[in-house]
């Protein structure tokens, strides 16, 4: 062999290993086609494929509504249909006088009606609203992270609607976590109440007060109320364009985003606000307070709820249910007693002629006289069925009435007072006996009790004005300290830092 | 994918197609200097190469007429040559030619009659090296060499070569032929999956309930140690290997380190296992047949059961006829006594399981065509009654050559019947109580009721659980798997191969499971659910798994310098998925048909359906200097459906260094040593065993709830469906890292007759894929959040020793010993620093021989009667330090030998049978021996204390083997190329252990196999 072809071999050797080098590196370039990866999970939605449409955020939206039912994973008894309206709230209001014996979900609503927060079922409920109401959030801010980027996505006024509605959800949920779960605000304004999240990730949130915790609400009600003035706010109960715009009385709609402010602002002391906020409403003439007792047995259309009242219910097929499980039910089931029935309707300023007293009890199908605000008869028209109420007028009302009482005007206090009395069968209270502020309040209280029993607001009234919770409900077990304040669940305390 | 698949088609149509242009015009040069020549003399020159690398082959015997020579650098020259027309063409290790003579050069290319199955190659599954130049820690077994020690499972007889495998049962499932072993290579590197479940709903969102048996991404899950198991090029389950006949091996490769495993990345982490099933050989027909007569005994030495008159003793001791049970004690003892009831109920399951294997293979061709169609049915009996695995395969092998491409095509048809036994588990016999009779002593038929027995008022029955076998009671679990797995390769020069494969497999899987509506198990349902009762389970779930690769290997050799190197690229997609529903409320016992049931159990039936995509980009590259000093370079760039979509792609790499201190000019005069090397490496791999779409936030949508409010009453029409979260993505998740370090030693001396192996190694994985527990407040309550978390530390010292006492090449006598074994610690180095596998227990001071009470001590040192759980300690670990194996086998004229151990050392166990059977034991029902000696008078239940661990040192015969072969004149007088039969006994006996009983659902079992053997 001479040097020649030696070199030369040499060299065709380099050139071979260079296209092995070459060849190599095609396949690296290759492989990073990371689209083949993304797959596509068959049997559930990943995000992306949701949010592909409009459609899809008002699924997710949708999502959230039944959500407030019972989440996965949240309370055994669910959320507003249940704990934090006619369940555990109304019994801590003393709503059922034979609450403290009922053996109904192993003593748990016993267990409540004792404040026994200690109690494992109790305990183990509110970690259940903790933790239901928190996964309802998360799905709202993963909802409200992918919405911006979407917008071109919506038709007609949804973009305004979905947005609006999750951001006054959001506010809604936290809103009631603060009140539950923080300090009476006369008490502990300032005190760490909870986490007020706008974010869906696995950062630990940091508590907040519960004053933070409201002024966050209502920035984010004010954000709703701005996109939500942008849709059309009258198919409230009617049909619309689709269903998702229809019968928006069951969405957190623009009127309800409006009464929410108010309360929030209330809570807060912000009366100046508050008013202006149950103004606007009561003066939208959109709930219309009743003039007769629509409740009444007599009437076919038989509606408990004064649902053109309501500025938002909550839709529930399980209202039945609940009603067959708490209720409507022979030996066990939960009542409140004649005397203390006719303490509230009938003492005082009372009367028999209440609708309220007249037609919100009833003896159920065994026989026993029981609450029965919230039965709802399957012959009912669809629209008197499967509602919770979340938010009615008369609240304005009485946030308007006591915004003016403290503003000194008793006289403006007592005829936003006095158009609710009036339209529930009672007679004008004049200045000659509510002759002070003290009076009156004590009267807008009295009005409370009557107008929310089932339905949870009373407890949470006594609680911003940090009542004796024993003196205020008549109740005959010893109220331990701290009733007013539901414990942070264990998981929280001990993973939240 | 169908456009990556595509596109590697595409890729090697390019090569080809420029390929064969290059290979006419070389043709085309030759042929022109054979005219040369032939206008010169009348010389013949042959030159022969090896038909794979196109090397020049030495010392290969050319004869033409009278003239022998051997090549010499690949050429022989021929002058005066007569008129004879053909040449004669041999060399060991490869196929003889006869080819007819050409004038002038003629070129000739000889087909390797076998690969090796020595370990002289090592077969990575993705290149091959020469072992003498391979830096890695692998050791390969050839297929003769397994079916030595065990012919029906490859695992166990794997586990016998390579003391770093464990196989290890579970003593719950003990022998049953439908349960596989748990395996791992050096120790545990990730968590069994139930320890990382965080909550239950995990179960259905990541992996499935019940994947197929061939899903090898869900069974790695469930089993996470396990090695990836490469059969053919393609990745297979465990189950899959197991369940191939393991006549078909041609050898397995088991690579352990990081320079033999970093080109897997993300699969490697485990360790990987190559199998190689066996070429057609080449001729005419070759026919093979191995018939197999299958014998599985139980082996009951560990259970220990009272008989009726101790029972009845025991009992009265216990105080149990005090109260309600006292107007029994007469009718028991009457039946004990003077009936002399007294049924051996752990014997009422069991038979002698007779089985039969067959295996029968054809094949032939010749140096352009091969072809083999084999196939094998092997029914695989087990010691309970009704328990079986069937399988049935059928393989069908074609393979073809033009100039240097060449193909096969192997296509294969698996299928298996798993059945259960209807007699339910084995300990429910050990229960049942010797003094009831199974049989209605009137008409001698089974009787479901054994014993009716008031307490409190009450009417309980108890059942005879073989009444069940009498009624249609169905647990069976069938399979049919296809698959086709084809090669193309291409030696574009003697320096360059190109070498693409695709597999494609598909498995169908069905389970059937029901209980008859008067099945025991409905015993207490009461008349108004009386339609309750009947439950059928069926799931149908497949498997499907697609894998392209494309590689180019490349070696060279500059004077002292050599190089191997291979890159290449492979892409799988696995699919995967299952529906089970369950239907109660049957009517009809003796019939077995979901159609006989009245409506879902559940709600609605359960899905799962999973896709993965994988690919891996790699490179590995061995430069060798003077065959002494080996540096090895692999690198691995993965990507994965599963990983975060931040980083989906993940870098490996392996660096491995080797001396072959032999090669040394101050070795060389030395004789006796014939082989000395060193070798090291070190390197990442990757684990891609956890769940899937861990990175990807996905929603569900509300079944059974709609927001509807304005509905029917409006007369609008819409949709009121919600959805809502199920996940959340952890964008940023990482495979887990196995980081490997091994220090190696591979020595043979005395002639070759004793090899020693030593391997130090050290493993340690980072970033494991754990569940983060977070605050109720970020939402996750449905779901959780995984993240990267936590890791696992293994290390220790494998060794292994086989030495020939004896060879002699008269009287074919050979014997041989091999000693091997391996220390290993595993420990979770966060958070705690103890091994997984460590058990823990309060330490027991013994009891109190006053009182009769277990004293503890406490973590603060004092004494106490009161067992507490924050008490715990260290009391032991599960895994042995040391285990392996030793043997010996010996061969004499046409006779063949071999004894088999296992054994292990460090082990601890915590005695369950002492705990459950005789100390916290329910006297109601039977109990072992021991709970004679019991005080009955204690009533405190044992909770784990020290006391009950106790050391599992054990030796046990895992194979006796004897064999015969024909000799040869007298197979060729039945025309038979060879005749061997074969008798083994697996399992024979056990020594040592803690004293409890093994194989609660079902006993271990002894295996008798017989088997015959033959070559046409």
């Amino acid at each position: 062999m001479n040097q020649k072809t030696q070199q030369k071999r040499g060299r065709i050797t380099i050139l071979k290993f260079g296209y092995f080098v070459l060849f190599s590196l095609a396949l690296i370039g290759t492989g990073g086609c990371s689209k083949m990866l993304d797959l596509p999970a068959r049997d559930k939605f990943p995000q992306d494929i949701l949010f592909k449409d409009e459609q899809g955020f008002i699924d997710a939206l949708t999502g959230i509504y039944i959500g407030m039912d019972k989440p996965n994973n949240g309370p055994t008894e669910g959320l507003y249909t249940n704990n934090l309206t006619a369940g555990m709230l109304s019994i801590m209001a003393y709503n059922y006088t034979n609450a403290s014996s009922s053996s109904a979900s192993s003593g748990l609503y016993a267990n409540a009606s004792r404040y026994n927060y200690e109690d494992s079922g109790v305990k183990k409920e509110i970690a259940g609203i903790w933790a239901g109401m928190y996964n309802n959030i998360a799905n709202l801010n993963n909802l409200l992270r992918h919405i911006d980027e979407k917008r071109g996505l919506f038709t007609r006024d949804n973009f305004y609607r979905v947005k609006g509605e999750a951001l006054a959800l959001r506010a809604l949920f936290h809103f009631d976590l603060a009140r539950l779960f923080g300090q009476p605000p006369l008490t502990g304004a300032d005190a760490p109440a909870i986490p007020y999240i706008t974010k869906f990730d696995i950062q630990t949130k940091q508590f907040v007060s519960l004053n933070m915790a409201v002024d966050s609400c209502i920035a984010d009600l004010q954000s709703a109320k701005t996109l939500l003035s942008q849709t059309d706010t009258t198919a409230l109960k009617m049909g619309s364009h689709d269903l998702f715009s229809s019968y928006t009385q069951n969405h957190m709609n623009y009127w309800a985003t409006q009464a929410l402010l108010a309360r929030a602002y209330q809570y807060k002391g912000d009366h100046t606000n508050a008013i202006k906020a149950a103004q606007a409403l009561i003066g939208s003439n959109k709930f219309p307070l009743i003039t007769t007792n629509v409740a009444s047995s007599s009437n076919t259309t038989r509606d408990r709820l004064f649902s053109q009242e309501l500025v938002f219910s909550l839709y529930s097929n399980k209202v039945t249910n609940i009603n067959n499980s708490l209720f409507n039910i022979p030996n066990t089931a939960l009542t409140l007693a004649a005397t203390n029935k006719d303490l509230i309707y009938k003492g005082s300023t009372g009367s028999a002629t209440d609708y309220r007293y007249i037609s919100w009890f009833d003896a159920n199908t065994p026989g026993v006289n029981v609450p029965s605000k919230l039965f709802q008869d399957a012959k009912l028209p669809y629209f008197l069925q499967n509602n919770i109420p979340l938010l009615r007028i008369s609240e304005m009302y009485y946030i308007a009435a006591e915004s003016a009482g403290r503003a000194g005007d008793l006289g403006a206090a007592l005829s936003y007072l006095n158009r609710v009395r009036v339209s529930r069968g009672l007679t004008d209270l004049t200045t000659t006996t509510v002759i002070d502020q003290e009076i009156l309040y004590d009267e807008i209280m009295k009005e409370y009790k009557k107008e929310f029993i089932q339905e949870g607001q009373t407890f949470l009234y006594y609680k911003r004005w940090n009542k004796d919770l024993a003196a205020v409900t008549g109740t005959t077990v010893i109220v331990p300290k701290g009733a007013y304040v539901f414990p942070i669940p264990d998981k929280e305390i001990e993973y939240n830092h | 994918m169908n456009l990556k698949v595509f596109g590697l088609f595409t890729l090697v149509s390019i090569y080809l197609s420029h390929q064969t242009g290059f290979a006419q015009e070389q043709n085309k040069k030759s042929t022109k200097k054979v005219v040369d020549v032939t206008h010169q003399d009348r010389e013949i020159i042959v030159s022969v190469k090896d038909r794979d690398n196109f090397n020049l082959l030495d010392s290969v015997r050319v004869v033409i007429g009278i003239q022998s020579k051997h090549t010499l650098n690949g050429v022989v020259v021929f002058e005066n040559i007569g008129k004879d027309s053909v040449v004669l063409i041999n060399k060991p290790g490869y196929y003889g030619l006869v080819k007819k003579l050409s004038a002038g050069t003629m070129q000739i290319f000889l087909q390797k009659s076998n690969e090796a199955a020595d370990g002289s190659i090592v077969n990575t599954g993705l290149y091959s090296r020469p072992n003498s130049i391979f830096s890695g820690a692998a050791v390969t077994v050839s297929g003769t060499d397994l079916r030595k020690v065990n012919s029906s499972s490859f695992i166990n007889a794997l586990k016998y070569f390579v003391p770093a495998l464990s196989a290890s049962r579970s003593n719950l499932v003990g022998g049953d032929p439908n349960a596989i072993s748990d395996i791992r290579l050096r120790g545990a590197n990730n968590f069994a999956f139930g320890a990382i479940v965080a909550n239950s709903k995990t179960g259905q969102k990541g992996v499935q309930l019940a994947p197929s048996s061939a899903d090898y991404i869900a069974s790695n899950i469930f089993s996470s140690g396990s090695p990836v198991i490469i059969m053919d090029g393609v990745q297979v389950s465990l189950q899959t290997a197991t369940d191939f006949d393991i006549n078909s091996i041609h050898s397995i490769t088991v690579l352990k380190d990081a320079a033999a495993t970093a080109v897997y990345g993300l699969r490697g982490a485990n360790g990987v296992i190559v199998i190689k099933t066996i070429k057609p050989q080449r001729g005419l027909l070759n026919v093979g047949i191995i018939s197999e007569l299958q014998i599985a005994a139980a082996d009951l030495s560990s259970f220990n059961v009272l008989n009726a008159k101790e029972k009845l003793g025991i009992e009265s001791k216990a105080g149990l006829y005090a109260g309600d049970l006292a107007p029994y004690y007469a009718k028991r003892y009457d039946d004990a006594y003077n009936k002399g009831i007294n049924t051996n109920w752990l014997e009422m399951p069991l038979r002698q399981g007779i089985g039969m294997k067959h295996s029968l293979s054809l094949s032939g061709g010749n140096d352009d065509m091969v072809y083999s169609v084999t196939a094998a049915f092997n029914d695989n009996q087990g010691s309970m009654k009704g328990s079986s695995r069937k399988t049935s395969e059928l393989g069908a092998l074609f393979g073809g050559r033009i100039r240097s491409f060449s193909f096969d095509n192997r296509f294969s048809y698996l299928a298996a019947v798993a059945s259960n036994s209807p007699y339910g588990t084995f300990n429910t016999y050990t229960l049942q109580n010797p003094y009831w009779n199974p049989y209605d002593p009137e008409t001698g038929k089974t009787q479901k009721i054994l014993e009716e027995i008031t307490i409190g008022g009450k009417t309980i029955n108890l059942m005879n659980p073989v009444y069940n076998t009498t009624i249609a009671t169905k647990d069976i679990a069938d399979y049919s798997r296809v698959s086709n797995i084809t090669n193309l390769n291409l030696v574009i020069n003697e320096k360059l191969k190109l070498n693409g494969n695709v597999g494609i497999s598909k498995q169908m899987d069905e389970v059937n499971y029901f209980l008859p509506p008067s099945h025991t198990t409905f015993a207490d349902v009461t008349a108004d659910n009386l339609f309750e009762r009947g439950h059928y389970e069926y799931t149908s779930n497949s498997f499907m798994n697609m894998e392209a690769g494309l590689r180019l290997d490349y070696h060279n050799i500059f004077g002292k310098h050599e190089v191997y190197a291979t890159a290449g690229q492979n892409m799988i997609q696995t699919s995967s998925e299952s529906t089970g529903l369950i239907v109660q409320g049957f009517n009809v016992d003796r019939l077995s048909d979901i159609a006989f049931g009245a409506a879902y159990a559940t709600t609605k039936p359960i899905t799962g359906k999973i896709i993965t995509r994988y690919a891996s980009t790699f490179a590995n590259a061995v430069y060798s200097y003077a065959n002494r000093y080996q540096l090895d370079l692999s690198a691995a760039n993965d990507l994965h459906s599963a990983i975060g979509r931040n980083d989906n792609s993940v870098l490996f790499w392996g660096v491995g260094l080797s001396w072959n201190v032999k090669q040394e000019s101050f070795l060389e005069s030395i004789k006796w040593i014939n082989r000395l090397k060193l070798r090291g490496s070190l390197g990442t791999t990757g684990n891609q065993y956890f769940l899937s779409y861990l990175n990807s936030t996905t929603y569900n949508y509300y079944t059974n709830q709609q927001y509807i409010p304005a509905g029917t009453g409006s007369g609008v029409i819409g949709r009121g469906l919600g959805a809502y979260l199920t996940s959340y993505a952890n964008p940023n998740l990482k495979s887990p890292e196995t980081f490997k370090q091994n220090i190696g030693l591979d020595v043979a001396m005395l002639d070759n007759r004793l090899a020693l192996n030593i391997d130090l190694y050290q493993q340690k994985t980072s970033n494991l894929i754990l569940p983060l527990i977070s605050d109720l407040s970020s939402g996750f309550v449905d779901y959780t959040y995984y993240q990267n978390q936590g890791s696992i530390e293994n290390k220790g010292l494998e060794f292994s020793a086989l030495g020939t006492i004896y060879k002699s090449d008269k009287n074919n006598l050979n014997w041989n010993l091999r000693v091997n074994g391996r220390w290993n610690k595993d420990e979770i180095t966060y958070l705690t620093g103890y091994s997984p596998s460590a058990i823990w227990a309060v330490p027991s001071l013994g009891i109190d021989s006053q009182t009769g009470v277990e004293m503890f001590q406490k973590k603060d040192g004092s004494t106490t009667s009161v067992w507490d759980a924050n008490d715990k300690v260290l009391a032991g670990d599960l895994m042995p330090s040391l285990m392996g194996s030793f043997g010996t086998d010996a061969s004499f004229r046409q006779f063949s030998a071999g004894i088999y151990f296992n054994y292990q050392l460090g082990a601890k166990v915590y005695n369950q049978t002492l705990a459950d059977r005789v100390e916290n034991a329910d006297v109601f029902y039977n109990v072992d021996r021991r709970a004679l000696m019991q005080n009955w008078t204690n009533t405190i239940p044992t909770y784990a204390t020290t006391r009950l661990v106790q050391k599992d040192d054990r030796i046990q015969c895992s194979s006796i083997m004897l064999g015969y072969t024909l000799p040869k004149n007298l197979a060729n007088k039945i025309k038979a190329k060879n005749i061997g039969v074969r008798c083994m006994l697996n399992n024979v006996f056990e020594w040592g252990g803690a004293e409890m009983e093994r194989g609660i659902y079902y006993p271990f079992q002894r295996n008798y196999t017989f088997s015959l053997n033959a070559n046409f």
